[in-house]
Order: C-alpha cells, then structure tokens, then sequence
C-alpha cells in the first residue's frame, strides 16, 4: 500500500519535473545597491526537493518514508522466514561476503597474560546485501555481491540511484561495495549482515580511502631522508636531489616525487579479529586502519596464505540471526 | 565548533588563520561582531562571516545569562569595542532571543565581490531584525496537481489510520513499551 | 615478603583506627552546627538531646556528600561517535568493579602494586606522588614521582592495565597546579617521600586539602620555561631577576580567556556520566 502510494506521487512528479525546475532565485532591493542574487543550491539532478512541495506535504513525506524504513528494517530482520537461497557448506577454496563498517576510533585492549595492543573499533551499522551479479553479467570467473551500509536520506539521491535499493526492499545507503564470492556462498538480496559474520581469532583486510594530505614534499610522501640543517647548506633541506643520471638522460617514469597525498583506497592486509560485540554489532581489530574517524571502511576475509587455516571456522555463508 | 567535511580531515584546526596572528585574529571579530550588533546585518567576506558567526551567537548565550553576571559582562565588554552598545545586547537581543536555543543569526552568500577581487562575500544578520526579509520562500502554492494528490494521498491515509485506531494505538503501545 | 605483609597489617590496622577516630570529631562538629544550636536554645527545659542528633547528621551528609567522577570519563572534545565512548565506559566499569580504583588528585601520593613476572614476589610496589594524569577512556594513565637512593624514579601506570593489582591513597590532597612536572627540575627534596609511608587518613566527605606548598627550583637551565604565562604555575616560588619575570610576560596572551570557541563546557556532559556509571557501579 505505502510503495504504491510513493509510486503514484513519484510518477506525478516526473510529469511535473520539467515545469517549474528552475533554481529558486530571490531578489531583494537594499539601498541602492541594486537587486541581489542569492545563490541556492541547485544540483541538475531530479530530487524530491526540485518540486516546491508544501510545507505539509514536506513533512508527510519525511514521516513516512521513515516509517517505511523501519517497517523494511524491521521485516528484513530474519531473513530465514521467507525462504533463503540454499545454504552449502564451507569447502577449501570458497569466499564469503564481507561487510561495510563505520570506524569508530582506537582503544587499547589487553589479553589474558596482560600484553596490551592497540585496537580500532569498526562498527557494522545496517549492512544489507543489495544485489547479486551472476558470474556469467560479471566476467565470466566469479559471481559478486553488492553490500550497501550506513542509511542515508532518499531525498537527495536520484531516482536512477535509488533503484537498486528498492529492488533489495532496503533503505538507501550511503557506501555501496562490490565483494566476489564463491558460487556456494551467494546470499539472497535483502539479507542483513551482522559483526557476527566474523569469529574472533580471525584475520581480515580492511579497505578504505586514506586522510587526505594535500600536495606534499618528497619527506613526508616518500620518506626521503632530505638534507642536513647545517654545515653549509644553501636553499637544500628537504629537496629530492637527483632524479636520474647522466646516461639515462631522462627521467623514468614513476620516480618518487612531490605530488598529491592520500584520499586513495589502501587495505590494510591480515588484521586479527581480537573481539566481537553482537550486541552492539562492533568488531575489534587488531591495529590501525586506513582513513578518518567515522569514515566507512570495507571489511574481508583475508586471502593472505599464512592466515588462510584461520578463517576455517566461519559461519558460512553468514550470520543469519 | 564548526563541523564540515573540510573540517573533518583539519587534524583538530576548527578555525582560519585571518589577519596577522591569533591576536589580530580575535581583534577583527571583535570589530566585526560590534558592527553586526550595531548595525544589524553587514556585508563581510564569507570567510569572516562563517568565523564570526560562533562568536556573535556565544555573544547571545552569554548576554541571556543576565547584565548581573560578571563572566557575561566581561564577554560582552571585550567583544563590543563600542561600549554603548553593552546596553543594547543586554537590553534588546537577550530579550528578543529569551525563546530561542541556538541559532540566532542568517548566513547568505551573495555574488562575489567584482570590482576588486572576486572574493566569495556573504551577509550576515541577527534573525528578528527591523529589516525588510534578505530571502523571500516562495514555495509553489498548494493548488499544484502534485500538492493536490500528495494531500489526497494525505487524507487517506489519515482517515484509514483513523478507523483502525484500536489496532493501531495497541500497536504503537506495544512498540514504545519494547523500545 | 614477611616483612611487608607486617607493614601491610599494620598499615590496614591503623587504617581502621583512623576511621574509627576520625568518625567522632566529625560527630562533634555536627553538634555544633546551626541547626543544633538552635534546637538546643528550643528546648532549653529539657536538656535531654540524644535522639534527634543521627537525623541531623544524615541530613548533612546528603548536603555535603560530594561527587567524585573520575577525569577519565570525560571525553574529549571531538567529532568521534558518543557510542565509542559508551563501550568504553562499559568496559572501563567492568574493571572498576574487580579494581577498586580510589579517588585521587594530580599531587596526591600514592601506592601501587602491579603484577610483575620477573620480580621475586611476582609483584612490585611504588610509592610515589602522582605528578600528571593523562589520557581519556580506557587508555587513561597517571605517572607516580618518587626519588629513591638519590635517583629520580617516575613511573607512567596504566589506570585500566590489568597488572595493576592494587591503588592505595596514602594522602588525598591538591596541589596549586593540575600538572606537576615541574618536579623534575624542582629540589630533590620537593620529591622525595617515604617508601614505607603510612597512610594518612581522610573523611569521605570532607573537603579534598589543597596544599600551598611552593617549591623552590634548581638553577637553570630547566626542561621547560616554567616562568612562561602558557604553563601559569603557581606552585614554584621563583627566585628570577625582575627583568627575566618581565621577559617571560611579553608571552602572555590575555585575550585568550575570551575566545569563545575555546570553552569546552562539560558541567551537563558529566552529571550525566556520573549518574550513568554511578548506577552501573551499585548493581
């Protein structure tokens, strides 16, 4: 009933859209300055706000596609009710899903002979599985997952982005990731993942996009060791020094120097799973993680061979609650 | 504290470098807080603007503790280099923002500044001013098709929740006492 | 070790008579308060008074009961989700119930025992003055001065390690300062305190002491300007030349106190917390 009734509002509006889409423009005469022109926001793209609803209809609007949300989280919740694909068993060689989480920050955390590590606290919050890609669309190797997480606001996302997560009957999300997995251990759309997907004592990668540095010198971006302070330097202290010889006579490509820093994706290879929360749905892994507080990061099994015999015992192909 | 995705990756600076030092830094928001006082609504550099704002809303929430405590009296005597407008704040905006929690002042953007720079400019003011409205919203009137069926849409389900109020209220009542 | 538990017996010992003799004068004091005055006066014809007397002293208890919540708790100022410093506190409360953590000050002195595999009791104790606490939540830390055999000896404890056996107060005071590593460049003797030190007692409720001790420093150089307006110590009793004192005021930034975006108000913040571990605490 409610999906209809969005539908029909939704189909009203894109009949309405080329009329009054215009930016909203407002003059006031002040003094004798003339006519001001305040810029608004305007972005070319078709949202719920281009259509100069009422500020009822506003409300009602945010009111109840938050309920629908909920009632959505809330009906996804177990997905064994309505008939899951089948499940298969682990087998050598199978990868499961991984998961999309917020970083949360670092703590220290201690073991039981009181050796103190440092941990960072990745929280898994309203990760679903979105869509499966059989390998035959991908690339004919492996099938793969799409794993949104984070809710976020429908109203400022267009109506061609929203697709995927009404199909997956979830609430949009803010990060969406592709994950390839095994044929055994595909999971119907729509399915919640919780941090119970991993055990503790497993290893994962953690991918995400570095802080952002700015353009910085050879130092800071390469490690170069630099130029003394001292003894009779001129105008050399943080300087590369040579970037090629005489014989080449050129320079090679990708020698190391000044340039853009960060804001690039890196993982973060083998960290052990020290700790899970289920309640709160937070796992605690071993070490530091790449990028800012509260940014969303890509958590996995890790493929690296000399932890491969730890993530045997997974609950394959996930956590079902 | 100002919070935005530029602040976010500042590793803990939450202000500008302006003027010549933190000194004169603080020394052109005075000035720039004691105009807005004064006047109003100013017309300042965006940049200014944005750092002035924190401290002109600060302003307010100390000015709401009263003429009568000494740590807002100092506040207002260091931040209103003009002193006969102490009386003012404490007599004129406390009052008129006494019902208000936060928020007190209207950041625009205007065009950029043509005959010297192009600096990004921008006109701030205290909400509840003298002054004819900066920004006039004009929302499409409620007679637009789409209005009209949303408010049908509205209706109904507001007449269907109605009937199935027994449901309903036992829902909802079982819901809060779960959560 | 023998003679160690004697001197821990004795210490436990004298500890229980303190409380014991600390228990009466403040029974005294409440008798004369206002309050009993007044109803004496009352009451002149008879001049029988016991019962009321434990009513009177529980009402004042509740008015002077002071609430101690430990700058830990606090956290910091920041963008970081609040539901990171929930978890912590859970389990930073988690430790507190095993460990009693007792209240202590930046220039209290204090006795810890931790775990140790390579000493011979497989514990070791310090005493020492705690000259700085640093840290938030879990990774909270406190670092204990002491001078031992003519040698500076500081030990920077985590308070939530899980080797920390035990914290004992053996004097609960304050200094004029919230950060007192001044110390190391200060006289030996400002920091130098008995190993075997017996402790002094303390009311629950009473006022914490503040110490106006001024210490007097060695010559310089030292490891950091101490004179300087940024550190505003008034702990040290300088012995500068005038024109140095004057030097050093030309880094004073007056106008500090009134930038705004500085303040960090955390009254709410922390009744709140106090409240929520408090609860936690009792059950």
């Amino acid at each position: 009933m409610l999906g209809w009734g969005r539908l029909l509002c939704r189909a009203g509006l894109r009949l309405l859209a080329g009329g009054p889409g215009g930016p909203v423009e407002a003059a006031a005469a002040i003094g004798n300055r003339g006519p001001w022109c305040f810029i608004v926001r305007h972005i070319n793209s078709a949202t719920w706000w281009d259509e100069h609803l009422s500020e009822e209809n506003t409300q009602f609007l945010k009111q109840l596609t938050a309920e629908e949300y909920r009632a959505q989280t809330a009906s996804k919740l177990c997905p064994l009710k309505d008939e899951p694909w089948p499940l298969h068993s682990w087998e050598p060689g199978s990868r499961r899903v991984g998961l999309v989480a917020v970083k949360l920050g670092m703590v220290p955390l201690w073991t039981k002979n009181g050796e103190r590590h440092a941990v960072t606290l990745l929280q898994v919050k309203d990760c679903h599985v979105l869509k499966y890609t059989p390998k035959e669309e991908y690339n004919g190797k492996t099938a793969t997952l799409i794993v949104g997480g984070k809710n976020s606001s429908p109203f400022y996302k267009p109506e061609s982005a929203l697709e995927v997560f009404r199909e997956a009957g979830v609430p949009p999300k803010q990060k969406t990731t592709i994950f390839k997995v095994s044929d055994n251990a595909i999971i119907k759309p729509g399915t919640p993942l919780y941090a119970a997907h991993f055990r503790p004592g497993q290893f994962v990668d953690v991918t995400a996009k570095t802080i952002g540095k700015g353009f910085q010198g050879v130092m800071k971006r390469w490690g170069f060791k630099g130029q003394p302070a001292s003894h009779g330097q001129t105008k050399t202290h943080r300087r590369p020094g040579a970037i090629s010889n005489t014989n080449a006579g050129k320079v090679f490509r990708g020698t190391k120097m000044p340039g853009k820093m960060g804001n690039v994706y890196r993982t973060a290879f083998g960290l052990k799973v020290w700790r899970i929360n289920t309640k709160h749905n937070i796992i605690y892994v071993n070490g530091s993680v790449p990028g800012h507080k509260n940014c969303l990061v890509k958590v996995r099994d890790t493929n690296l061979p000399t932890y491969r015999d730890c993530n045997k015992n997974a609950p394959f192909p996930t956590f079902f609650c | 504290m100002r919070l935005s995705v530029a602040a976010a990756i500042s590793h803990g600076r939450v202000h500008r470098r302006l003027g010549l030092g933190p000194r004169s830094r603080l020394d052109m928001l005075r000035n720039l807080v004691t105009a807005l006082v004064r006047h109003e609504r100013i017309e300042t550099h965006w940049a200014r603007a944005d750092e002035m704002r924190f401290y002109a809303e600060r302003l307010i929430d100390y000015a709401k503790r009263g003429d009568a405590d000494e740590k807002a009296m100092r506040m207002a005597d260091f931040w209103l280099t003009e002193k006969d407008l102490i009386h003012k704040l404490f007599k004129l905006l406390a009052p008129r923002f006494q019902s208000h929690s936060g928020n007190y002042t209207r950041l625009l953007q205007i065009p950029n500044r043509e005959n010297l720079d192009r600096a990004k400019m921008a006109v701030i003011e205290y909400k509840g001013n003298p002054f004819p409205p900066l920004i006039v919203l004009h929302r499409d009137n409620e007679k637009t098709l789409l209005n009209q069926l949303l408010k049908g849409y509205r209706e109904d389900i507001l007449k269907t929740r109605a009937t199935q109020v027994p449901e309903g209220f036992a829902a909802s009542l079982h819901t809060g006492t779960a959560v | 070790m023998a003679a160690c538990g004697r001197r821990l017996l004795e210490r436990a010992g004298l500890r229980a008579l303190a409380t014991a003799s600390a228990g009466r004068p403040a029974a005294r004091c409440r008798c004369f308060s206002s309050s009993g005055l007044l109803r004496a006066n009352n009451g002149e014809p008879a001049k029988f008074q016991p019962p009321p007397k434990p009513v009177i002293v529980d009402k004042h208890k509740e008015i002077v009961e002071r609430r101690f919540l430990s700058p830990e708790f606090i956290p910091p100022r920041g963008r970081t989700d609040p539901l990171k410093f929930y978890i912590e506190r859970t389990d930073m409360i988690r430790r507190r119930k095993v460990l009693d953590i007792p209240e202590f000050y930046v220039g209290s002195i204090l006795s810890v025992t931790t775990a140790d595999p390579y000493a011979s009791e497989k514990t070791s104790c310090f005493v020492g003055i705690c000259i700085q606490r640093g840290g938030k939540g879990l990774g909270a830390t406190f670092v204990l001065r002491n001078i031992i055999e003519g040698q500076g000896v500081e030990f920077c404890y985590e308070l939530y390690n899980p080797r920390i056996r035990e914290i004992k107060v053996l004097k609960l005071e304050k200094r004029l300062d919230d950060n007192l590593m001044y110390l190391r460049d200060a006289l030996p003797e400002y920091s130098t305190f008995d190993v075997n030190m017996k402790p002094v007692p303390h009311l629950a409720n009473d006022e914490i002491p503040v110490n106006k001790l001024k210490v007097r420093m060695k010559p310089r150089p030292w490891t950091k300007r101490w004179e300087r307006p940024k550190f505003n110590i008034q702990g040290i009793h300088f012995e500068l030349s005038e024109e140095m004192m004057k030097e050093a005021q030309k880094w004073s930034a007056p106008w500090i106190k009134f930038d705004m975006l500085r303040e960090y108000d955390t009254s709410k913040l922390e009744k709140e917390i106090w409240k929520e571990v408090n609860e936690e605490l009792k059950q």
